[in-house]
């Protein structure tokens, strides 16, 4: 009879894990501060549709709903006050909201949005503590424990808080936990304040399960079971409640309560930087533009160094008096944060560049910071020449364009005009890969081209073009050849060519070749 | 005291007596007639040519070759091509010895001004081992700077110039100018620091052996 009376019991203690009765861990007192904004699917978008959230008046907005495909059928994620009055809730089917309300405005739910929303609250966040979690797909954990005394209290923190949700949202609702679980969940269902761990599991108990953003089989068994509050599953033997609901629910139940470390992804904002420097009067004297471009750039690196951070390109506006700035833009090759390597950018572009007005200002704006790779120098070479090239190859491309400079290669073909390639960084390994990586049979063929083409006479000057001549044999006199090269027929530009080296009477040593097709002579190279 | 005397006691510094970086060029004929045996280093090295094609090119590609030799010790550097009047031909500097993966081939906006600014700029980066560069007009100052750069860096710059500079002073350590006679080129040393001027006549480099020339005559 008492083996039933067990087997009725829906979760057995064990005794292993009852005599293990779990305390809360003791570590630096943390307070959370959670911020829950149930509309944010509307919100962002009316916020997007310039409906202006910032007038008091609720009267004239007619109702509207943001909806969302859920399995196939149209629901209601968020209402606003008009709907909610006309008795739309969320989770409503849109059938059913668009009975109550006739003349609904349903907008779609745009998640990236809400995602951008969240970010930049989180952003400005990150005024009141370092720590900031962005938690979609409508909350924000900031931990304020460590801002208490810079702000003097709880309630100045919250009030800078409610002042920004105010300006930016109708529908908020934050509150501060002693964990950021315990934190969610009660500003979810609208809770008090905890600012104290024996407090907390008394406030959590009578929380309804909906709080816990729980999957709906979830939750539908715990209603099932008789539960419906956090307290009620937190009552329960843990092995069994590990066992029949999963063990990721006593773990978020143990976070919540404290039991168990509960970590967050910090946030944080993407930076970019930007500064102005008034000239004190209008001028086109580039010595003055570079003081002040010293003097910005001095400021950029500062915030850089501080940050640890690098950026890969900056845009410097000169503003003039009644036309619109004239901007340069700066693309760095990789990201820096060196003072010298950007001032020397700017230099020589000033060099080259003319305003066509006097500026009367000069603004600098960074891309967006990232973190900065500082890589080991070698204490005895200053400049590596890797770093060297590098810079140099900034340079070179900033004044001359970015055609204006590559590498060569040779490729194993048999067209002459295609035997080499330009070679700008990156294309290198693609290019080896390419024509490498595929069989033996390739190999067997590349290494048989280039054999055959370090017999042969090379020029080391090639034309850019083939060039027509008179092949006359009084002033050309043909040293060597013909090396008959056809090639290509495969891709429509196939040659076909007899090609000879010759002298002029000048001792110049030609390259020429004669065409099967047009029996017409051109020159293609020179033996520099 | 006689002139010639007084003249002969007065110690001249030669070129065993100032220990300078050469590069061997690669013809004995024309090393023994350098100082130190071969391109001086950390300079410029003038060369003026009229005209393409009479192994102006073929002259360095030893030195080029050694050049870009891979040494484990030191990071390779690249040798820049500035102005280059045609493409240089990635398959014929190979045949050379030269490395083409080490070769950066830049072409400045038009102006002598440009091309010397893009000389300057290789060759204070640190990163190259040497400079090829096609120059018509350059004045003084700027070569005397590009020369000190190239002590700075011991980077070696080789200016192709037209023969009609001849006359023009340079802070270059080397100025040859290059002729095609019928069996070779000649290379005229018309100044060279710590050396004397002279002629020499390479012969045989990149130099086709006339092979049976049939000419297709239909």
């Amino acid at each position: 009879m008492a083996r039933v009376l067990q087997s009725l019991e829906l979760f057995a203690p064990s005794p292993r894990e009852a005599l293990r009765e779990r305390r809360p861990v003791q570590r630096r007192a943390q307070l959370w501060l959670a911020v829950a904004l149930p509309s944010l699917a509307l919100e962002c978008l009316a916020a997007a549709e310039s409906a202006p959230l910032t007038s008091s008046s609720t009267a004239g907005v007619p109702a509207r709903v943001a909806v969302e495909l859920d399995r196939g059928q149209p629901r209601v994620v968020a209402a606003n006050s008009a709907a909610a009055a006309a008795g739309i809730a969320a989770g409503a089917k849109l059938s059913t909201a668009l009975a109550l309300a006739a003349s609904l405005q349903v907008l779609e739910r745009e998640p990236p949005r809400e995602r951008e929303c969240l970010e930049s609250l989180a952003a400005w966040a990150e005024t009141l503590t370092s720590m900031v979690s962005v938690e979609p797909p409508d909350s924000l954990l900031l931990e304020v424990g460590g801002s208490l005394r810079l702000f003097g209290s709880l309630a100045a923190i919250k009030a800078a808080l409610r002042d920004e949700l105010a300006r930016r949202y109708r529908d908020f609702r934050f509150c501060a936990a002693p964990t950021a679980t315990a934190a969610l969940w009660l500003a979810r269902a609208a809770g008090d304040d905890v600012t104290d761990w024996r407090q907390l599991p008394g406030s959590l108990a009578p929380l309804p399960l909906a709080a816990t953003r729980w999957p709906a089989e979830v939750q539908s068994l715990l209603h099932e079971l008789g539960l419906r509050t956090v307290g009620d599953c937190a009552r329960l033997p843990r092995d069994g409640f590990a066992r029949r609901v999963g063990r990721a629910y006593l773990l978020e139940l143990d976070r919540a309560f404290g039991r168990s470390a509960d970590l967050r992804a910090g946030f944080s904002a993407p930076r970019a930087w930007g500064s102005r420097v008034e000239l004190g009067e209008e001028s086109v004297d580039n010595a003055i533009f570079v003081e002040a471009v010293e003097h910005l750039l001095e400021e950029l690196c500062g915030e850089l160094g501080t940050r640890q951070a690098a950026i890969d390109g900056f845009e410097l506006a000169f503003e003039h008096l009644h036309r619109p700035a004239t901007v340069e833009s700066f693309d760095l090759r990789e990201p820096t944060f060196e003072r010298e390597r950007l001032l020397a950018l700017v230099e020589d572009r000033l060099e080259r560049c003319r305003l066509p007005v006097p500026a009367v200002a000069v603004r600098l704006r960074s891309t967006v910071f990232r973190p900065a790779v500082h890589k080991g120098v070698d204490l005895f070479d200053a400049k590596p020449v890797e770093e060297g090239t590098r810079a140099l190859l900034e340079r070179l491309q900033g004044r001359f364009g970015s055609s204006a400079v590559y590498g060569l290669d040779a490729v194993a073909e048999h067209r002459p005009e295609r035997a080499w390639a330009k070679r700008r960084d990156g294309e290198r390994r693609a290019c080896r890969e390419s024509g490498e990586g595929n069989d033996a049979r390739g190999r067997a063929m590349q290494g048989a081209v280039s054999e055959w083409t370090r017999r042969e006479a090379r020029p080391l000057w090639l034309l850019q073009k083939p060039v027509p001549i008179e092949f006359r044999t009084d002033s050309l006199k043909l040293v060597s050849g013909p090396e008959r090269i056809e090639s290509g027929w495969w891709d429509e530009q196939d040659v076909g060519r007899d090609y000879y080296t010759a002298e002029n009477a000048r001792g110049q040593r030609l390259w020429i070749f004669r065409d099967h097709r047009t029996r017409a002579w051109f020159l293609h190279g020179l033996f520099g | 005291m006689e002139r010639n005397d007084w003249h002969a006691r007065v110690w001249r510094g030669t070129a065993a007596s100032i220990a300078r970086a050469v590069l061997p060029t690669g013809f004995d004929e024309l090393d023994r007639a350098l100082p130190g045996g071969g391109w001086p280093l950390g300079a410029i090295t003038e060369i003026l040519v009229d005209g393409y094609g009479i192994g102006e090119l073929g002259l360095l590609m030893p030195g080029l070759s050694a050049l870009t030799k891979a040494d484990s010790a030191k990071p390779r550097k690249w040798i820049a091509w500035v102005a280059p009047p045609f493409i240089p031909y990635a398959p014929a500097l190979q045949q050379h010895g030269v490395d083409v993966g080490r070769q950066l081939m830049i072409h400045p906006t038009p102006g002598s001004k440009n091309r010397l600014w893009a000389i300057e700029q290789v060759v204070r980066s640190g990163s190259s081992a040497g400079v090829l560069a096609w120059v018509a007009a350059a004045d003084d100052v700027m070569l005397r700077r590009l020369q000190l750069a190239a002590e700075d860096q011991a980077c070696w710059i080789v200016l192709f110039r037209p023969t009609d500079v001849r006359q023009q002073r340079t802070p270059a350590a080397l100025r040859i100018r290059l002729s095609q006679t019928p069996a070779s080129t000649r290379v005229e040393i018309l100044k060279c620091r710590g050396g004397r001027p002279g002629v020499v006549d390479v012969a045989g480099f990149g130099r086709v052996i006339p092979a049976a020339v049939q000419a297709s005559r239909s």
